[in-house]
Order: structure tokens, then sequence, then C-alpha cells
């Protein structure tokens, strides 16, 4: 049985002077889960990090793993490792010496170094590469021994600082399912540190949203990317069109909203239980528009507007429409068949439109 | 062609200019000593025989190994050797325990403090070594600065001797090459990523472990080049011991002195001279080869 809230955070805080790069952050990880961090570079997820390794005090707040305080503990006597983002593979050990570091410090027997660095070496599949300085290694050869280096002690909390930041983008797809499959086959608790989303929904169960040292949002990706709490949660992951408005009319079962910017009343499938009047913010991912040279019919939500961009991706195609009201809004269009007879092109006049149940209302 | 085209290249004159120089200045007079050393000393001017005579068509070639025998026969030179050794491995050491932490101190200060703090390091070198060496006279002696401080603050009741004595010396020689020791140990401490200690600590590395294991092994470049800049000089080292040290402290800069000036047998001194160099190879040759093997590791 897992344990529930096996690693506590409550209430830290770090205070540099007048800066404040954490603010009361509360999160709690169960056992053997993989929970990514994110945010923009100085929203103080790597402070956070860094408190947790122990490598930074934090002002206020204490840290709990397996129901232990370790808030106090030095650095080198906590049941916590941590994989650097440079790896920071010590460049005059071998990898087998790198591996063995960790383990050499608990005063462990020479046979039982031996017997743990023989199984990492084989969990991240290095034996043919034991006896290397890392200055020889393949960046992917090099995150696999700093993971295994990591592991050695068999910490209660991993954290990975931007685990895949010095990858290219090939190998670090591949990497990602790797190191997520040895970290799970392992059940090691796991905080992944990142401002790549793709990284952070590839590799995690459920992920954090950071802001101004603030936690904002945590859920799976799919919750965070279907419902987003706030306009930076649904910036930050993916990319989403927002509808300035006011609250029109409020029956329980839906909801009415003035879009000014839309040009038209919105419609949402739910009931808000907001006041009339209230400002708020109606958010649509861009797979979620659809676009049409004729009217879609009754039941959505249209505008009309003039194509004045399109970027082609392969899969899809990314097209940039201006309203009406001037207001710009981009649109995916998928290619499910290789030709399209009359494809929506430049300077097209069009209807871009959205269903009930595709937007989500946001307060903030 | 290619020679051609080596003559009239730039590269051929940076290099080999400063290559011929060293070559005049260096090595010729070198073979003079080394030359010199196989002579015999006779009452005259030069105060040498010389090696190759010429009497109608004989060539007669003297060598002469006594300078060498002597000089392993005497246990005067023996020691003098034995206690340059000493005294330039101790200053070594001293100044890599006072200098490392100097040089670490320095390449972990904010980045706009480094250069003031290393330009405070050299500046003592603006000024002739000789001239300072003459102010350590000052502060020493029985009535200098030294003395005068400790009695006023009743730690001496009555003035004590430092000047002339094997403390002065020490003093004198890492004061004077503690620079030479400090510069190439910031060159490499500075380029030491400090997330590898971070790391270390991660690991359960207490922090003097982490310096054992990371930041030592890291910077061995740094504190064998150090090392060698200090040693190699204070072994020959003829200024520090002449001024500072009494007249029984016996270091073979100073022997070497005496044997040239005093008693004007250069060929023995010549002999003093090849022999210390020899010395002087060996820790060179050893350290350059662990610098190696640790390149090619």
């Amino acid at each position: 049985m897992k344990k529930q809230d096996y690693i506590r955070i409550e209430n830290i805080s770090k205070q540099y002077g007048q800066l404040t790069a954490v603010d009361d952050v509360s999160l709690s990880i169960n056992e053997g889960e993989l929970f990514g961090l994110m945010g923009s570079s100085g929203c103080g997820k790597s402070t956070l990090l860094q408190m947790l390794a122990g490598l930074d005090t934090p002002t206020k707040g204490r840290v709990f793993i397996d129901d232990q305080d370790i808030t106090d503990i030095e650095p080198h006597l906590r049941p916590v490792n941590m994989m650097f983002q440079s790896y920071a593979l010590f460049p005059h050990m071998s990898v087998r010496q790198n591996i063995a570091f960790g383990l050499q410090q608990d005063k462990l027997s020479r046979a039982e170094v031996d017997k743990r660095v023989d199984e990492m070496l084989e969990i991240v599949r290095m034996q043919d590469y034991q006896h290397f300085k890392p200055h020889s290694l393949s960046g992917g050869q090099k995150q696999r021994t700093a993971l295994a280096r990591s592991l050695a002690k068999r910490p209660k909390l991993l954290l990975l600082d931007e685990p895949m930041g010095a990858l290219d983008k090939n190998l670090r797809e591949r990497m990602q399912l790797e190191v997520v499959s040895i970290l799970e086959d392992l059940g090691v608790t796991c905080l992944i540190v990142t401002h790549d989303q793709s990284e952070a929904m590839t590799m995690s169960e459920r992920i954090g949203i950071m802001d101004k040292g603030e936690i904002i949002q945590i859920g799976t990706p799919n919750e965070v990317y279907e419902n987003p709490n706030c306009c930076f949660s649904a910036k930050f992951l993916g990319s989403v069109n927002i509808l300035q408005g006011t609250v029109a009319q409020e029956p329980t079962e839906f909801t009415l909203i003035d879009v000014p910017e839309w040009n038209n009343q919105v419609r949402i499938n739910y009931g808000l239980s907001a006041p009339e009047g209230l400002p708020v913010w109606v958010a649509v991912r861009p797979e979620k528009m659809s676009l049409s040279l004729e009217h879609p019919g009754n039941g959505n939500n249209v505008a009309k507007g003039q194509v004045y961009d399109i970027a082609y991706m392969g899969s899809h195609s990314i097209y940039h429409v201006l309203l009406e009201s001037g207001k710009k809004i981009i649109a995916n269009v998928y290619h499910s068949d290789r030709y399209i007879s009359e494809p929506i092109t430049w300077d097209d006049h069009v209807h871009v439109y959205f269903e009930a149940t595709s937007a989500v209302v946001l307060q903030g | 062609m290619r020679w051609i085209n080596m003559l009239f290249s730039g590269r051929t004159y940076a290099v080999g200019i400063p290559y011929f120089w060293l070559l005049l200045f260096l090595l010729l007079p070198m073979l003079i000593i080394f030359k010199l050393s196989f002579s015999e000393m006779v009452n005259g001017l030069p105060p040498y025989e010389a090696l190759a005579s010429i009497e109608g068509y004989i060539v007669t070639l003297k060598i002469n190994l006594g300078n060498y025998q002597f000089l392993f026969d005497d246990p005067f030179y023996v020691s003098a050797y034995i206690n340059s050794l000493k005294v330039a491995a101790i200053s070594t050491i001293l100044c890599l325990i006072i200098g490392y932490p100097m040089a670490y101190c320095i390449a972990k200060a904010p980045g706009q403090w480094r250069p003031l703090l290393l330009t405070l390091v050299v500046l003592p070198s603006w000024t002739s070594f000789l001239l300072r060496v003459y102010a350590w006279m000052g502060i020493l002696q029985e009535t200098g600065y030294l003395n005068q401080f400790l009695m006023s603050i009743g730690v001496l009741g009555e003035p004590m001797q430092f000047l002339y004595t094997d403390f002065a010396v020490y003093l004198g020689i890492v004061y004077g090459y503690l620079p030479f020791m400090i510069l190439p140990l910031y060159v490499s401490i500075v380029k030491l990523d400090w997330d590898l200690l971070k790391a270390a600590a991660d690991l359960g590395a207490k922090p003097w472990k982490a310096f054992l294991r990371i930041t030592v092994p890291l910077t061995k470049s740094g504190i064998i080049v150090g090392s060698l800049l200090v040693f190699i000089p204070a072994v020959g080292e003829f200024v520090v011991p002449d001024l500072l040290g009494g007249s029984g402290s016996k270091m073979i800069g100073r022997v070497m002195w005496q044997e040239f000036f005093a008693n004007r047998d250069w060929p023995l001194a010549a002999a003093l001279a090849v022999v210390m160099l020899l010395l002087l190879l060996i820790p060179i040759y050893y350290f350059s080869r662990v610098e190696r093997r640790a390149e090619n590791a």
C-alpha cells in the first residue's frame, strides 16, 4: 500500500531580503508519485527544490518525509537526492565511481557498494560504459549515469531539476519515457521541476503550476489542461484564446456571457453561480475552435472573421483569424485527410465557432 | 614546398624567436656551467683550466671528475643539499596551506571583487624583492617592530632573536613565493563547477570529504604548478638565507655563492649547480608524469 501524503511541504517560504522567492507553499506528494512542478524561470521552483535538497534553508515552514521532519537536517544526512540539470557528474571519476560515490559515504561494505552499483548499472543499462569518464559519454549516457547516481542511495525523495534540459529534442522524447519507466519500476517518489510543459505532462502523474513563488494549480495534466482555474494556468499550459466578457444571464444549467470581442453572446453549458455583470474570461483551446466557410448552424458560438495567417505544422495547421471586433483568434485545423478539395486559405472570410461544452469560464 | 611556406609564416617567427632566445641565454650558459664543472681550479684568470688543450697535432681532453667526488665526500655539501631541499619542501607546504584558502576565497568572492583581490596578491612584487627582504630585517631585528609590538603587549619580557634564525628564513621564503602559489591555485579553483560540490553534499559527503574527493583532485594541476613554482626557486634561494638566515643556515644557493666569490672555486661551484639542477629534475619529471596520466585517464 502506497502511503498518502508521503512528502509534506507545509507553508514553506523563502525570503531573500525584500524578495519573496517562495511564498507560503504547501504541497503533498504520495509515495511513488511522479510530481511535476512547472513554472517559468524566477517563479521560485528552483528555490523550492534547493530547500528540499537542503542546499538552502527555508525562512519559514516545515518539510516532512514519511512523517519525519527534515527541515533542519543537513543535506548530506537527508534521504533526498537530486539529479542536477547540468548532471554535475564528477569529471575525474568513471561512471562506476560516480555511482558508487554516494554509497561510499554511508560506510557500507565494499561488497555491498559493488553489488548496488552493479544493480544500478544494469537498471540504466550502462554496464558496458562503467569505466568511461563522463567527458567521453553521449548526452543520454550522461543522463543515465546521473540518474543512477541519484538513485543509488535509494532516496525517499528524488529531485529532478530540468531533467531533459541538456538534451536535444529527439533524444529528449525518448529519454522522458525511459526515465519514467525506470522511476516507476523502482517506485521512487519524485519531484520533477521543469519549465517545459511537454516534459511535465509526459513525465508526471500530477503537475503543479507555480508563479511568483506560489503554487497556482495542482492536478493531473488532463485536469489542469481542460480545467484551468485562472488565466495564468490556461496560458501557461498550452495555447489558449481568452475572451473577456461579463455574465449576462445565469440560470443553473447554462450561462450566457456578453463578450463584445466575440460580437455576440457566448453560451456555456454549465452554471456559474456568479452574479450578473461579473467580469469573467472565456478560455477556448485552439483545437476546440473550428473554422468553416458556411455558417455552421445554431447551437454553436459563432463569430465572423478573416484568415490573416496560416502556419502549416504537418499534423495540423494553425489558423490566425482576425474577428470583426479586431480580436485575434487562433484555431487548429487537423489534417485527417491527405487532400482537401477546397481548403480555407489566406484572406478567406470564415466563421469561427466553438461548442458550448468547449469553453471554460475563468474568474481571474 | 612546405618548408618554404613555413619559412615565411609569421607563426614560425612567433615561436622560433623566443625559442632561439631561450637557446641562447638559457641552454648556452647551462652548457658552459656543465663544461666548467669538469675543469680543475687554478689560481689565475680565468680561475680554471681549459678542458681541451692543443699541442701540435695532439688534442688533449682533460675531464676532471674530482669536483663531483669532492661534493659527495664532504658531508658539508651533502647536508647543504638536504637542508635546501628540506627548507624548500617545508616552505612549499606552508605556502600551500596558507595559499589554498586564500585562492579559494578569492575564487569564491563576487566577480567584481576578484581583480582587486588578485592585484593585492601581486602588489608587493611591484617593489624589488631585495628591498622587501631588507624591510623584513627591520621588522625582525632585535629592536624591530615585531619585538617592540610583542613587548608592548606583554608577550615578551625582553627582545627575542628572530633575525638570523631558521624561522626568518621560512618567513622570508613563504612571504616571497606565496603569490606564485596563489595565482595558479586561483586559476584552477575558479574553473571549478560549484554544482559538483552541491552534488557531493547531496550524495552524503561531509564538507571536508567533498573537499578531499572533489575539490583537491580537480584543482590538482593548480596545486602541482604552484608547488613547482615555489619549490624550484626556493631550493636555490640565495637572498633570503643570506640576509635573514644565520651564519649557520646552510642552503645550497648560499654555498654556491661562497664557492664562486669567496673561494673562487668556479669548477666546484659549477658542479654544485649541476647537481642541484639534476635534483630539481626529479620532482619536475615526477609531477609532469602525474599530470600526463591525469590527462590521459
